[in-house]
């Protein structure tokens, strides 16, 4: 059973069809980064991995997870629309692109908030809990603004806490949507090194990015959507070339080496 | 681990400041009124002694007016806390959703009718859950629940519910007084009889709402996001949406409407403990039962003899809090 496996998926919104028959297939954890034009579907597939949005056609199956899965039972994904939503919050996380806080929580709250699928109703927050966030906040460097309130934090260092609080989650799959948008490049490198670790430690990511570059960088497969289909899926030097994003964003560019790593690096021109 | 004791710490002594206060004001608003009791008579009756006089207007007319005054206000500020929350909007309240109208106009029905008490409270119930799930339906954009489109379902079917009472009480000239005080609350006519049939279903409406307050934390941050940390919001979003009803409608039907009590309170409550309702609700209830003590204490002997209904007061302090708080929000989106 692969960790992640999506079956001829489609998705509308009303009349508009946003995600067409779309099959894809992850065997083991990494570190995948989603590109492709705004309005694409790339959300709109990651909210349907998650289960939040429920797919007019089609399934996503996911690997049962070895904490929750009963010996014996055979080893068949589970389809995300059939778990809890409780169970699927212990398995799968969701960083949103949403940087938008109405009430002053602090951010260590916050992060405790990533607890929620595993305490009962009036359970309160275990020494086990508070180390888990503590890890989380230390993993993200945001520990040093625990006290601060999320209302009061910038929006690179709200998305610092999104991400822990997805960590304290400790899902099987993370899912991120442009998580690096608001960060600068210190932040940008540092996550972006952090999701590539927790990836080889067993944690299968799946993130939007719209840095190209970076996203060659780092990632250890890259997918290319157009128009609710994927278009193109392998290592980022195989498939990150002028002829896909002339196709993908219908602009033209230049696409040279990085001269430390190989890897394409995307050169703009008029 | 130092935030971990500091804060737990302030928050205990506002619980036990604001406790305190209420055992205090409960006393003096005993005490006041167009017959001047001394404290010390109130502490004598209270306690099995005292003289008769007094013992009738305290035990039979203030007492339960104050214990009324006390669950109603936490009550009603639970719900807003509660509303606030669910819909991330500062200035939501029973009223803006249409509740207090919903109930309000049942209410009016079921005294045109002649009903008694209890018809008035089921009626009004009844009539609250059914505006506040018809401003559902027509929020309700495929499977999911828009909160803009809530909010301004919830004013709109209030504006016309409040037309349709002010044209029964035209129709019904007789009546007109009675549906008129009540329209603009007082707890005028509060006797044991109606405290004993509302206060219980409030206090346990609230108490089942707080089984919802760590989900409502979470569901304060983002429906979606809540829904990716294992909330199952419509279901929650369900609950607190009946509970609010029958609380809103236990109120409305023994006192009628009293506004902008869970507009100011929880807002206020929150300033002082955080946004936390697992420690906000309870401080929100105490803070509430407090407003309302004070409120209608002003309201009887602010022209005393002359009673005013306690609605005015409350509308009166909630109205330049609400354009407060509107213009704060106009410069919080100016400064982002």
């Amino acid at each position: 059973m692969p960790q992640l496996e999506i079956k001829n998926l489609c998705f509308s919104y009303g009349k508009r069809q946003v995600i067409h028959q779309l099959n894809l297939s992850i065997e083991q954890a990494q570190f995948t980064v989603i590109l492709g034009a705004n309005g694409c579907g790339k959300t709109t597939l990651l909210k349907n991995i998650s289960g939040y949005l429920q797919p007019s056609l089609g399934q996503v199956l996911i690997a049962p997870s070895p904490r929750e899965a009963k010996p014996g039972q055979n080893r068949r994904g589970q389809d995300v629309q059939k778990m809890s939503v409780i169970s699927r919050a212990r398995q799968i996380s969701f960083v949103s692109q949403d940087t938008s806080e109405h009430f002053s929580f602090s951010a260590y709250d916050v992060v405790m908030m990533g607890r929620t699928p595993y305490l009962k109703r009036f359970q309160r927050e275990s020494p086990a809990d508070r180390q888990i966030v503590q890890n989380a906040m230390e993993l993200t460097d945001t520990w040093t603004l625990k006290d601060r309130l999320i209302t009061e934090l910038s929006g690179g260092e709200k998305q610092r806490v999104y991400l822990a609080r997805s960590l304290a989650q400790q899902p099987q799959i993370l899912l991120l949507d442009e998580p690096l948008s608001h960060m600068d490049l210190k932040f940008q490198m540092s996550t972006l090194s952090l999701l590539k670790n927790l990836a080889r430690q067993g944690m299968l990511i799946l993130a939007v990015l719209h840095d190209i570059n970076l996203a060659s960088q780092y990632a250890d497969e890259i997918i290319i959507m157009k128009e609710g289909s994927i278009i193109s899926r392998g290592k980022p030097q195989d498939i990150v070339n002028t002829e896909h994003l002339r196709y993908a964003f219908a602009v033209d560019v230049d696409i040279v080496p990085n001269p430390r790593t190989r890897m394409p690096i995307v050169i703009p021109y008029q | 681990m130092k935030k971990s004791f500091a804060l737990p710490n302030r928050k205990i002594i506002y619980f036990l400041l604001s406790l305190l206060l209420l055992l205090f004001s409960s006393l003096i608003a005993l005490s006041v009124g167009s017959v001047q009791i001394p404290l010390s008579e109130t502490w004598a009756v209270l306690g099995g002694k005292g003289e008769a006089a007094s013992r009738n207007i305290l035990l039979f007319l203030r007492l339960p007016r104050v214990i009324e005054a006390a669950v109603i206000g936490a009550g009603l500020a639970v719900v807003g806390a509660f509303l606030q929350g669910l819909l991330r909007n500062p200035l939501a309240d029973p009223y803006v959703l249409g509740i207090s109208s919903g109930a309000a106009f049942g209410a009016t029905i079921a005294i045109l009718l002649g009903w008694g008490l209890f018809g008035i409270g089921v009626s009004a119930f009844g009539a609250a859950l059914l505006t506040i799930y018809t401003v559902y339906l027509i929020a309700r954009s495929g499977s999911r629940l828009s909160v803009t489109s809530l909010l301004l379902a919830g004013i709109a079917l209030s504006t016309f519910l409040s037309a349709l009472i002010a044209l029964l009480m035209l129709l019904h000239h007789e009546q007109m007084t009675k549906i008129f005080y009540w329209t603009m609350g007082s707890f005028n006519l509060v006797f044991w009889d109606k405290v004993l049939f509302s206060a219980p279903l409030i206090l346990l409406g609230s108490i089942l709402l707080y089984f919802f307050a760590r989900d409502l934390n979470v569901i304060m941050t983002g429906e979606e996001t809540a829904e990716h940390l294992g909330i199952d919001t419509e279901r929650v979003k369900h609950w607190i949406l009946l509970l609010a009803s029958l609380i809103t409608a236990a109120a409305v039907s023994t006192t009628g409407i009293i506004g902008f009590v869970g507009l100011i309170v929880p807002h206020i409550a929150r300033l002082l403990v955080g946004p936390d309702n697992r420690g906000l609700i309870p401080f929100t209830a105490l803070c509430g039962a407090l407003f309302l003590i004070w409120t209608d204490l002003l309201a009887r002997t602010i022209l005393a003899p002359a009673e005013i209904p306690v609605g005015i007061i409350t509308s009166a302090l909630g109205g330049p809090f609400f354009v407060y708080l509107l213009i704060k929000a106009k410069k919080n989106t100016k400064g982002s």
